[in-house]
């Protein structure tokens, strides 16, 4: 069944996603968040609620770091964009995803991260924070949405995802002794999106709060 | 059953810590409170680092009654000047830091749900419970490094199973998890520690919860094997106590709950 898709975020990896989920034959609106506030937020969902008629699935796309700095080195600006604004941004989407996903038959709200909030990785903890926050975030929203029918989850990506290149090897070489047990951290469009698009099937009703690690098979904590 | 109440119930004269200086934030009551208590009961010498002096300053001397060594300091974790100059009297007081502790947050609020959550409170736990964990840690470096010591986040099992009730408290929960173990990465090799203790205590904040949601105290005890809530000094304050020690000094980047067993996601 096709859907009708808002994906919030930026980067390669959002813009892969929204290629594959239209391949897959869904209809789809992104949009990056700029303005980090509530009416900014509140005005991209109805921008996209305009465009599609209706929403199912929202997916928001974590914003991650795509370099590494430390904690004592970082500043304070770089701290807020890559932690604070990241959870900030994924509070409003949420709080505005609210409305749009009572009035579908099937809401799903699908929250994409790196693995490394899991994990913790050097020189990425601001990112890791809002990661694992947006995990957090997802399992009691899950647990508060699912008397609207509602599902809440996370798939959690490869660091390779967001940090391309040598240093993304870097990340996961840090994290885990393990090679991806399917070779690879895996394609976000052929690979990552049908996830989305699993989780946005009517079959899918009854799992909620719960994460999806999809690196390939990595990070098998859970 | 109620939680035993003699420190020496919970190895309080094993003075894990004699020589050590800690700097607790929240330390005014509850979990705080119990952290500082015990540190001082195994010989650290502790700032009971609070906003408020009015319980700030009964919670410093409630320590020095029981034989410990603490002093009140008044700290905003919100404000890092404040944290800044918690830290600079913390040196000039006691001559070191050896451990960090960051207890504080705000006040999260009634049970509410996400779309109805006001951004005021979310920002005032995202500062108290987010950014105070990264000021900390920037302030707090050169003297962790120096005393090759350890900084201890306090976070909850919410962080990790999220909260039908407290959304924003499990967002900034789960953040100092995801803080916490990077930290943990970066600082092993400069010699510090960084840990995490996800308590469940009777404590203020706790009675305050009970009384907005009054199933919750008869369901958190019958989902916890030892069949009651921590208590703050006793219960709690060994685990902060052994993080701090030397008997942790192969421990890093961990989070240990520390509820009776209540949760058992690890």
């Amino acid at each position: 069944m096709n859907r009708r898709v808002l994906l919030t975020g930026t980067g390669p990896l959002a813009a892969e996603l929204s290629a594959g989920l239209r391949a897959g034959g869904h209809a789809v609106a992104q949009h990056a968040i700029v303005d980090v506030d509530k009416a900014a937020v509140t005005q991209i969902v109805a921008d996209a609620e305009t465009a599609l008629g209706t929403i199912d699935t929202i997916v928001h796309v974590h914003q991650s770091a795509q370099t590494r700095t430390t904690v004592v080195e970082s500043t304070t600006e770089q701290w807020v964009a890559m932690c604070e604004d990241s959870m900030t941004a994924a509070f409003h989407v949420t709080q505005a995803a609210h409305r749009v996903l009572s009035a579908s038959e099937h809401g799903r709200l699908v929250f994409v991260v790196p693995t490394i909030g899991m994990a913790g990785a050097f020189g990425l903890a601001a990112s890791a924070a809002s990661a694992e926050s947006l995990r957090a975030l997802a399992k009691s929203v899950a647990k508060q949405w699912g008397k609207y029918g509602i599902t809440v989850n996370t798939i959690a990506v490869g660091p390779q995802h967001v940090i391309a290149g040598a240093a993304g090897r870097e990340v996961a070489e840090g994290v885990s002794l393990a090679v991806p047990a399917m070779g690879s951290p895996g394609d976000a469009a052929t690979d990552l999106a049908p996830l989305i698009s699993l989780l946005s099937q009517a079959d899918a009703h009854f799992l909620t709060g719960t994460t999806l690690v999809a690196d390939g098979g990595v990070w098998l904590t859970l | 059953m109620s939680a035993p109440t003699d420190m020496r119930l919970a190895g309080g004269d094993t003075r894990l810590l004699d020589g050590k200086v800690a700097i607790v934030t929240g330390a005014g009551g509850g979990v705080g409170y119990g952290i500082a208590m015990a540190m001082a009961q195994h010989g650290a010498k502790v700032i009971v680092a609070a906003r408020r002096p009015d319980n700030g300053e009964p919670a410093a001397q409630a320590i020095t009654d029981q034989g410990g060594t603490a002093v009140f300091f008044r700290c905003d974790v919100t404000q890092r000047s404040s944290i800044e100059a918690t830290v600079a009297f913390t040196v000039e007081t006691f001559g070191r830091l050896d451990c960090l502790v960051h207890n504080a947050v705000s006040g999260v609020g009634p049970p509410t749900e996400i779309q109805d959550i006001q951004p005021e409170l979310f920002q005032g736990m995202v500062s108290s419970a987010v950014r105070a964990s990264f000021d900390g840690a920037q302030v707090a470096f050169p003297h962790l490094k120096a005393a090759q010591g350890s900084y201890l986040l306090i976070t909850s099992a919410t962080g990790i199973e999220g909260s039908p009730y407290l959304p924003v408290y499990g967002m900034v929960k789960a953040a100092q998890r995801g803080f916490g173990k990077s930290l943990a990465r970066e600082w092993g090799p400069e010699g510090i520690r960084v840990n995490l203790i996800g308590p469940v205590a009777m404590t203020p904040a706790l009675v305050v919860a009970y009384k907005a949601n009054p199933v919750l105290e008869s369901r958190l005890v019958a989902r916890t094997p030892l069949q009651r809530v921590g208590d703050p000094a006793t219960d709690i304050g060994p685990a902060a106590v052994f993080f701090a020690s030397d008997l942790a000094r192969f421990v890093a980047g961990q989070t240990l709950i520390v509820d009776g067993g209540g949760f058992m996601g690890l």
